[in-house]
């Protein structure tokens, strides 16, 4: 058996194969988070946890059938969205994965700008753009905090993947079952949210 | 020449290298010689590196802990 068989990404498939629980721990730790991420863009907040514990113990009995042919994050991922989608049905309870028409931040219509184009109200300057300074803030941070857990899903999702995760925007269109444009929309509307989230607290000192 | 508002829409794709060497050279232009769309870009990289400063674990170890602890048994084959 050739070694990339042996271990994918530094995970143990021999031992995972076994159902060796040093092996499966090591795979949990390594996807839990991008799992939940996963799952809350399919079916919402409040399930995804629930969710994504019996995707595990689903993973976890599959294992020995895992036969490599798809890499393990590509197979699990297909495990714990369709559980999702099936869980969603159950459920019958409609997330919309559409939020295109959702509010447009002001730096991406027409309000900031004059007819040419140019800036009619420019970017505020901030008192530092130094992240680490930024990052001294607490209340600036629940700020930004409160305002990402209010984005719609799918902007949440993207902006997680995309800037937390560092996942490609192509692996991004296949998690989530969206289209590229769709993704590359998302991720821009949620940073430009966050970002004014810092003007306004420049602005005002509040959220 | 790209207008601020076309800048505005672009800055993401700017970032993240998911423009063309065209239109990835034509915002370094404009943003070479427009002072507010170097700002806007400017903050729109330090907004991601706040995010990803306050990125939380979620999957911490006792989480970890409680998945490996719930596992059925062993496949009997
Ligand atoms: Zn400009």
């Amino acid at each position: 058996m050739p070694d990339n068989q042996i271990m994918q990404n530094n995970l143990d498939l021999a031992g995972l194969r076994n159902q060796d629980h040093r092996a499966f721990e090591g795979l949990v730790e390594k996807y839990h988070r991008q799992m939940v991420i996963v799952a809350r863009a399919i079916i919402g907040d409040s399930l995804a946890e629930e969710v994504v514990q019996e995707a595990w113990v689903s993973i976890y009995s599959a294992l020995p059938a895992f036969e490599g042919r798809s890499s393990i994050k590509t197979w699990i991922y297909t495990i714990v969205s369709n559980q999702a989608k099936t869980r969603l049905r159950k459920e019958s309870r409609l997330v919309s994965m559409n939020d295109m028409a959702e509010d447009i931040p002001s730096y991406l219509k027409n309000e900031r700008f004059n007819d040419k184009g140019g800036w009619s109200s420019p970017p505020p300057l901030w008192d530092t753009d130094s992240p680490e300074n930024l990052l001294e803030n607490d209340q600036l941070k629940h700020c930004i905090e409160k305002t990402l857990e209010l984005l719609p899903t799918v902007q949440k999702s993207v902006f997680l993947l995309r800037d937390i995760e560092q996942q490609p925007l192509a692996e991004i269109c296949n998690i989530l079952h969206i289209s590229n444009s769709n993704v590359r929309v998302s991720l821009h509307r949620a940073r430009i949210k966050l970002m004014q989230v810092i003007d306004k607290y420049q602005e005002t000192g509040q959220c | 020449m790209l207008k601020c508002n076309e800048i505005a829409n672009l800055a993401s794709d700017y970032l993240d290298k998911n423009l063309s060497w065209k239109e990835y050279f034509s915002v370094k232009m404009h943003l070479f010689m427009c002072g507010h769309c170097k700002r806007f870009v400017q903050h729109l990289l330090s907004t991601i590196r706040v995010v990803q400063g306050m990125e939380r674990q979620l999957a911490t170890t006792g989480e970890t802990e409680n998945i490996v602890a719930c596992l059925p048994d062993k496949n009997q084959t």
